[in-house]
């Protein structure tokens, strides 16, 4: 009986500064929101690349409707053929439709590049928070775990794992998630260091908030810009190392169309069908350079200091 | 015996002439003509199919039975015009540096490196007639266990010292004691050696061993200097010393390896300078120093790149060699284990669209699994040809009914196969071509693509429940080889898993395969062992026990200026021991 007046009053309280944070947080987002269409407005290149990133989604999307053809129909009796009016991309080694294995392979491609990240950004997020808030031993070890991948270069860890695993769509997720993480742990572990040392925060612990809200509702929302804007780069990276795999040929399983696995076999036809290695090459540069740029524009949008 | 070396090609070699295909074996096996001692005994030995230590293929050249002649005249000699220039240096590229200097280990881009340093005893044309090189005549007694073999006596290693019996006994020696030895599998039957004078070998055979005059002519028979390898030991590679044409110079791992002209050559000291070893393992690359000329030959150059090398105005040779391509099928894994399941993956695969159009017609269809023009190709052994409704039907009537997605079923359980294949680029090919062909019948597939050496423990130690595979098998002698793969059950690289199958049925069919193949290794007479390769290879056709898909050629480019060169091994390797250079 006696406690109950205590906890309904530590509610309150925790209901009152949690309206305080969202406060915090919404402003930061509105801001940014605000910002970033302006930025936006105001950088071309960024909102062209938002539309290609756009359009590549939609056409992924809905590859089964736009693709004129199966993505593994085979026709040896028009292999290796350039552009035309069937084929407007050509068609590769086997005579399958290679404007069709591209609009597939965008499905595969920013599936592992998008899938691959969120894993990373989720985990090492989780670790960052957790290490930053709490520092100590915790800390100590996580950060020295991180120390170790980072170690690795990023391609040769993310090999090492399909080698041990096996290369499957699954595994690389796997190896991207690993591949991400230490980098996003950092990333989020410097801004909950200098966050917590914050008014707001305070204010927070003050008030009896938990330590998991305070986590949650009062630090996550402020980490949210760096997140978003690795994010946005972290997908070129990962759909590069997707690729990077896929050509070294520990990517996924043929006949699945991914690009990078297109490419490297392209790379055989060089001197009889160089549109093999064109336009899979054109597909990962364009979409590697569109996310960089959409990501260089996010973070001049969202980082205070270049406002 | 294992056929360690039948996988000689690690892919990428497509090996093979157009221009010799059609009179290949039969004239082997009537070799002897020419050659009274040899002759009986090659129509008389036969095959071991499996003997194909390491990719044996037999050398060049026919030489003239007197042997006082230049050794290496040989399959294709390159056009020659005008006076023989002396000076220069060929540049040979290869895709890998040697694996061993004294070929105790050895494969084909070791020996395409290596062979100038090195004669054998015995040579091998290209239709396996045999002649003599660093023996001058041999003798077989009538039971088949000894042999006696007469050596040249003006013959010395390049260090200087000569060459006679006890440098034979000692190269033999080396591979009989060091089982690990690639051509211990090919000389393990060789019980005693006896070197009665520095002239005369006699060795005594454990079993007769009908490919044994075949294997004194193939690379275990180089002949090193047994004081350069005793100084030498475990260095031996710094500085390796035989007989040959060439002498070694230097070597860089990796990069290059130079050999000097041999100015007492016993055949006659050749006229170019040198020769330099280039190690290029991309094809792209080599292709573009083949066009910058900084190349002489591009060995193996696959069919797709015929018609831009003929561009570069280079001579394009092709050759049909030993080997086979093939679907592996394992039977001891459902569903290739039913009958019916093999018959239609057979009827399924359309071998002539794909010699068409994705061979550009190098390659031959292959009927029972013999070399085209052998005396064991049997006109009367079925060709099982293309025919998808035929297929369909056998599916069919095995209850095998295709369900709303177009894949088959059975009580249920959909026709699905598990195909595995090694990570390059003709086997990926190949196996998505036939994924795609399976399915158009309506077999679903996965493909799981492996690194060489997990491809290969999965394949043969059977594991991974695969049910089928691209194989590639080569180097064995067209003049004795049944069938160009490990078809016996008990073969090192069992093609199919049949030896260890548990069905009464399919383990009856793998005791009288064993049978044949046993048989076929004591049978002296030709006559019968061709009616047991037959027998073998219509076991193979009735039961479906694996899918001969085509006999491929190997294509190589060479520069116009390079004359008089003899293109050896069934057109695989470069001699260039009267060979000049024209610029």
């Amino acid at each position: 009986m006696a406690t109950q007046p205590v906890m309904n009053q530590g509610h309150e309280q925790r209901g009152a500064v949690a309206l305080a944070g969202i406060g915090e947080a919404q402003r930061t987002v509105l801001t940014g929101r605000r910002r970033l269409l302006r930025e936006m407005k105001r950088n071309r290149l960024a909102t062209a690349s938002a539309i290609y990133l756009l359009i590549l989604m939609l056409l992924a999307a809905a590859a089964p409707i736009v693709a004129p053809y199966p993505p593994n129909k085979q026709s040896l009796m028009d292999r290796l053929e350039g552009p035309s009016a069937e084929h407007w991309l050509g068609t590769d080694e086997t005579g399958r439709d290679e404007l069709s294995r591209l609009i597939y392979g965008a499905r595969i491609s920013l599936f592992i590049g998008v899938i691959g990240t969120i894993g990373g950004v989720v985990l090492g997020t989780i670790i960052g928070l957790l290490s930053g808030f709490f520092g100590g031993w915790f800390d100590q070890i996580a950060m020295r775990i991180v120390d170790i991948m980072y170690a690795f270069p990023g391609i040769l860890l993310a090999i090492f794992i399909v080698a041990v695993v096996g290369p499957s769509l699954l595994n690389i997720i796997i190896a991207l998630t690993v591949w991400g993480t230490p980098t996003l742990s950092r990333i989020v572990r410097a801004s909950v260091l200098s966050l917590r040392e914050r008014d707001f925060v305070d204010a927070a612990r003050a008030i009896g908030a938990t330590r998991s809200r305070i986590m949650f509702r009062h630090l996550l929302p402020n980490t949210a810009a760096p997140i978003i804007v690795y994010s946005t780069l972290g997908v070129a990276g990962s759909l590069l190392t997707a690729a990077a795999l896929g050509f070294l040929g520990v990517g996924v399983q043929p006949p699945t169309p991914e690009w990078g696995a297109m490419l490297s076999t392209g790379r055989n036809y060089m001197r009889n069908a160089s549109h093999l290695v064109l336009f899979p090459g054109l597909m990962i540069l364009l979409t590697v350079l569109a996310l960089n740029i959409v990501g260089d524009a996010l973070r001049d949008a969202l980082d205070p200091h270049l406002n | 015996m294992s056929s360690a070396s039948t996988l000689h090609d690690r892919g990428e070699s497509i090996l093979s002439t157009r221009s010799s295909r059609r009179m290949l074996l039969r004239q082997a096996v009537m070799a002897g003509a020419a050659l009274p001692v040899v002759a009986g005994l090659l129509a008389a030995c036969g095959g071991d199919p499996d003997a194909a230590t390491t990719a044996p293929d037999t050398g060049g050249s026919t030489g003239d039975s007197t042997a006082t002649t230049a050794p290496s005249t040989g399959g294709t000699p390159g056009t020659s015009s005008g006076e023989p220039k002396k000076g220069g240096v060929a540049v040979i590229p290869v895709t890998a540096s040697p694996t061993s200097w004294d070929l105790t280990k050895s494969d084909w881009v070791t020996w395409q490196a290596v062979h100038y340093l090195y004669d054998r005893l015995i040579q091998a044309d290209n239709e396996e007639n045999l002649h003599p090189m660093l023996a001058t005549a041999w003798e077989v007694s009538p039971d088949g266990l000894n042999y006696s073999l007469k050596l040249r006596d003006d013959v010395k290693f390049h260090d200087g010292t000569p060459f006679n019996s006890a440098a034979v006994k000692f190269n033999f020696e080396r591979y009989i004691n060091k089982p690990d030895s690639a051509f211990y599998p090919a000389f393990s039957v060789i019980d005693t050696i006896e070197t009665p004078d520095d002239t005369t070998v006699n060795f005594t055979l454990k079993n007769v061993d009908i490919e044994m005059l075949l294997h004194l002519a193939g690379w275990g028979a180089i002949q090193i200097s047994p004081t350069a390898y005793e100084r030498l030991g475990d260095d031996y590679a710094s500085e390796p010393t035989g007989t040959g044409p060439f002498k070694f110079k230097s070597y860089v791992p990796d990069s290059h390896a130079e050999y000097v002209r041999n100015d007492d050559y016993w055949g006659g000291a050749p006229l170019l300078d040198g020769v330099q070893i280039k190690i290029i393992p991309e094809m792209n690359v080599q292709l573009d120093n083949l066009q910058a000329k900084t190349v002489d030959v591009v060995y193996a150059v696959n069919p797709k790149d015929v018609e831009v090398v003929e561009q570069l105005g280079v001579i394009v040779e092709s050759h049909l060699s030993p080997g086979i391509r093939l679907i592996s099928l394992n039977v001891t894994q459902p569903p290739t284990s039913e009958l019916a399941v093999r018959k239609a993956i057979a009827r399924a695969i359309n071998r002539d669209e794909i010699i068409e159009k994705v061979m550009y017609g190098y390659a031959v269809k292959a009927r029972g699994g013999a070399m085209p023009g052998s005396p064991y190709d049997f006109s009367d052994v079925p060709m099982i040809e293309y025919d998808p409704e035929e297929a369909e039907r056998i599916l069919d009537e095995a209850g095998w009914v295709r369900g709303s997605d177009g894949i088959r079923e059975r009580d249920g359980q959909k026709l699905h196969l598990n195909i595995i294949t090694r990570d390059s680029e003709e086997w990926t090919l190949y196996t998505q071509i036939f994924q795609e062909q399976l399915n158009e019948i309506g077999i679903s597939s996965t493909i799981q693509s492996f690194e060489w050496g997990t491809y290969l423990d999965n394949w043969r130690e059977n594991k991974g429940e695969w049910n089928l595979t691209y194989m590639s098998l080569g180097g064995t002698w067209n003049a004795v080889t049944g069938i160009q793969a490990g078809w016996n059950p008990d073969a090192f690289w069992t093609i199919n898993q049949i030896g260890k199958a548990t069905d009464p049925e399919m383990k009856a069919l793998s005791d009288r395969l064993q049978a044949l193949y046993d048989e076929m290794l004591a049978t002296v007479d030709l006559d019968k062992r061709l009616e047991l390769g037959k027998e073998a290879q219509m076991l193979y056709q009735e039961n479906q026990l694996a899918v001969w898909l085509w006999h491929p050629e190997t294509i190589n480019a060479i520069q116009p200026y390079l004359k008089d060169y003899d293109l050896e091994w069934h057109g695989r390797v470069l001699g260039l021991t009267r060979a000049w250079l024209d610029k």
